[in-house]
């Protein structure tokens, strides 16, 4: 196996996971979010070379995948089945009540605004620091904060909304 | 820090070390950092939705495939089968029914292959064999599976095929490496009939039902009728 080819393996090994769940929460469809992460491995190994230091892995596969994204909006959008979002988590091991957390918790996700859900999912979902989701938004570091800020605040502000009604549909 | 910046640095990262220092001699704030901790940890249980099963072996499939078209090809065609299949006979009786049968003429689905075929001649520039369980996983998009081909497929990406999503497939056979479009039909859309066409490289077949049209090009000369019958039999909606 040529060096370039086990480079590969590992990024796909350690990156898939994590770059999965991003798309999945980006786009909010698993079938795109498979298609979107496929695209982006492989546009990755058509352009491995330009990777020189293995640090900046991470970015540099959100870059790609976050550029697959909005390539789908320019080109004709296939039909991939209309699925509610809320039908489609899997939730493995969860009891039922952490399980209607969660679902309440990945509504007001959904509810988010792109501007605020994006650096909020590089964040917790793919461990990225202040800095790295400014570069990978091209955004500054300030702006950055203030949308983490807002965004936390908003979901818990809808969560503590959300409380009453939740416990009334428990029954 | 004041409280607000205290408040709007541990709502931006409830990790940030100086926010936890800062936290460490004021009760109040932190039962709010902890508070927050605590949420991102939820946040983290939501979020982790199950990644596909295969995913990672299904990515290094695909570049694989990838991978093998810049393989420049050393050997010709010919030589890459070991394994001839006994249908010469049968391949002499399908094109005599056919000539029996056939009575359209070419088609503009079929100009369109032949332009997508000598377009796309990166497709046959692979000779790396790739598992039929690949071109399913390909294929279950479209809620169709492929019991078996006539041939090692080399070859299997998605195209538009006069502004369908298709799959690209080809397989080698005795007669060369033949090209195969499944372009999945939704009820009204057509791509205009059945029927053969050809140039003075290639010939080739198409064949609707209501799933799909299926078409094949070969070689100028290849028994595309049998080979389009045995593609189409093996192919299973679900």
């Amino acid at each position: 196996m040529t060096t370039k080819q086990k480079r590969y393996e590992a990024l796909v090994q350690v990156y898939h996971g994590e770059l999965y769940r991003f798309a999945y929460w980006l786009c909010q469809d698993p079938t795109v979010a498979e298609d979107l992460v496929q695209e982006t491995f492989l546009r990755a190994w058509r352009s491995l070379d330009s990777l020189q230091d293995e640090n900046a892995a991470k970015p540099w596969l959100l870059t790609i995948l976050r550029r697959e994204n909005a390539r789908r909006f320019e080109r004709k959008q296939f039909d991939y089945a209309d699925v509610e979002n809320d039908t489609l988590i899997d939730n493995t091991s969860a009891s039922l009540d952490e399980e209607m957390e969660q679902t309440v918790i990945q509504r007001q996700i959904n509810k988010l605004s792109v501007e605020y859900r994006e650096p909020l999912l590089l964040q917790v979902v793919m461990g990225c620091s202040g800095e790295e989701i400014a570069e990978i938004l091209e955004l500054n570091k300030n702006t950055v904060m203030t949308r983490l800020y807002r965004a936390r605040n908003q979901l818990k502000d809808a969560l503590t909304q959300h409380q009453e009604p939740i416990k009334g549909a428990q029954n | 820090m004041n409280d607000l910046e205290f408040r709007r640095r541990l709502f931006a990262d409830p990790n940030d070390k100086e926010v936890a220092q800062e936290a460490a001699n004021n009760a109040e704030q932190q039962a709010l950092l902890e508070e927050l901790q605590a949420f991102d940890v939820q946040l983290n249980k939501a979020l982790d939705v199950k990644v596909p099963d295969g995913l990672a072996e299904r990515i290094l499939a695909n570049q694989q495939a990838d991978n093998a078209h810049n393989v420049v090809v050393k050997k010709g065609w010919f030589k890459r089968y070991k394994t001839p299949f006994a249908t010469a006979a049968s391949a002499t009786f399908a094109l005599g029914l056919y000539f029996m049968s056939a009575t359209q003429t070419p088609l503009l689905a079929g100009e369109h292959a032949l332009a997508h075929v000598h377009h796309e001649q990166a497709a046959f520039q692979s000779n790396a064999k790739i598992a039929l369980q690949v071109v399913n996983d390909k294929l279950s998009l479209f809620g169709a599976k492929l019991e078996s081909l006539p041939g090692d497929v080399t070859y299997a990406t998605f195209c538009n095929f006069k502004g369908q999503k298709s799959l690209h497939l080809v397989f080698q056979s005795e007669h060369g490496p033949m090209t195969v479009f499944i372009v999945p039909l939704s009820g009204k859309n057509s791509l205009g009939g059945d029927g053969q066409f050809k140039d003075d490289r290639y010939n080739g077949i198409i064949e609707q039902d209501q799933h799909a049209a299926t078409v094949l090009v070969a070689n100028l000369g290849s028994p595309v009728e049998k080979y389009q019958k045995n593609v189409a039999s093996a192919l299973r909606w679900l």
